[in-house]
């Protein structure tokens, strides 16, 4: 049970991604404005936090309280970090992605 | 040669020496006329001389004139720069201070509309003071960005988006920790 695969969806790829790339400034404003940018898509906070939730529970994010600002109102900063678990889920999802990709063509078709 | 021949001879002479006489008169008057014309040839023409030297003169006087201006013009040129530097940087620094001064009074009329922030108590608690945080926070760059209208319209869009997917999320926890199948199984039951 242990060595089970945990997928990824859809949405918990981007929101991984967008924690890669935002490095040691991810935290729940920039995630949703980085996936919001990506994806061109109107985004909730809501939506960022239950996904994080979830992939925190899953051991591919972890997560620190950070520096609380006058411009929140005094709240602290919950900053995510990837985690070895969350960097492999994501070269798997890349790897299924690839091999199913693999002799398409772009608009669909076989090469 | 008698007497008469001579008497004529003589007056013919002193006829002549009067006529020579009278042409030296003219030869002396004409000299005379020569002169006073030459006279006041020079003298016009000293005039005209006169007169250019003192339009040199007044040339002069205005070009150094010029000059003079031309430098006050430059001297004033060079204080209108300073001034206009001086004044840039004072709009500049007035900007700043005008900049800091609406940062400020921003900072203190940044806040989100109260209702809207008083539903999100309703969130989880584990993530409440986070997402709260997180809106508030983005809420304060909107409303630069955007104004106040837009701010709020995109904070009362966060909010209402936000509770839906925790209450899927809750959903999905009691279907897990069985108590929704354990009420499905027994309506199922009721029914016939």
């Amino acid at each position: 049970m242990g060595d089970e695969k945990q997928y990824l969806g859809g949405f918990e790829e981007t929101v991984l991604l967008a924690i890669m790339r935002l490095g040691s400034n991810a935290y729940g404003m920039t995630i949703r404005q980085t996936v919001e940018e990506a994806s061109g898509r109107a985004t909730s906070i809501g939506a960022v936090y239950t996904t994080l939730e979830r992939l925190e529970q899953k051991g591919f994010v972890s997560s620190r309280q950070g520096e609380s600002t006058p411009e929140r109102g005094g709240r602290a900063k919950k900053y995510f970090t990837i985690e070895g678990a969350g960097a492999r889920a994501l070269d798997d999802a890349q790897q299924v992605r690839d091999l199913l990709r693999g002799g398409l063509r772009p608009a669909g078709g076989v090469v | 040669m008698n007497k008469h021949a001579l008497e004529a001879v003589r007056r013919v002479y002193e006829l002549r020496m009067a006529e020579l006489r009278v042409a030296e008169r003219r030869v002396d008057e004409l000299e005379v006329d020569l002169r006073a014309v030459e006279r006041k040839v020079a003298e016009r023409r000293v005039v005209e001389l006169v007169a250019a030297r003192r339009e040199v003169e007044r040339k002069a006087v205005e070009r150094k004139a010029a000059e003079r201006k031309a430098a006050e013009l430059r001297v004033a040129a060079l204080d209108a720069e300073l001034r206009l530097d001086k004044l840039e940087a004072e709009l500049k620094q007035r900007e700043v201070e005008q900049a800091t001064s609406k940062q400020a009074t921003t900072t203190v009329t940044q806040h989100p509309p109260e209702f809207a922030a008083y539903l999100l108590w309703y969130l989880p608690k584990a993530v409440r003071e986070n997402v709260i945080g997180d809106l508030e926070e983005e809420f304060s760059i909107v409303q630069k960005r955007f104004g106040r209208r837009k701010a709020v319209i995109w904070y009362y869009y966060q909010v209402g988006a936000s509770f839906w997917p925790f209450a899927v999320s809750g959903v999905k926890k009691l279907i897990a920790w069985g108590l929704v199948g354990w009420i499905g199984e027994a309506i199922r039951r009721f029914i016939p």
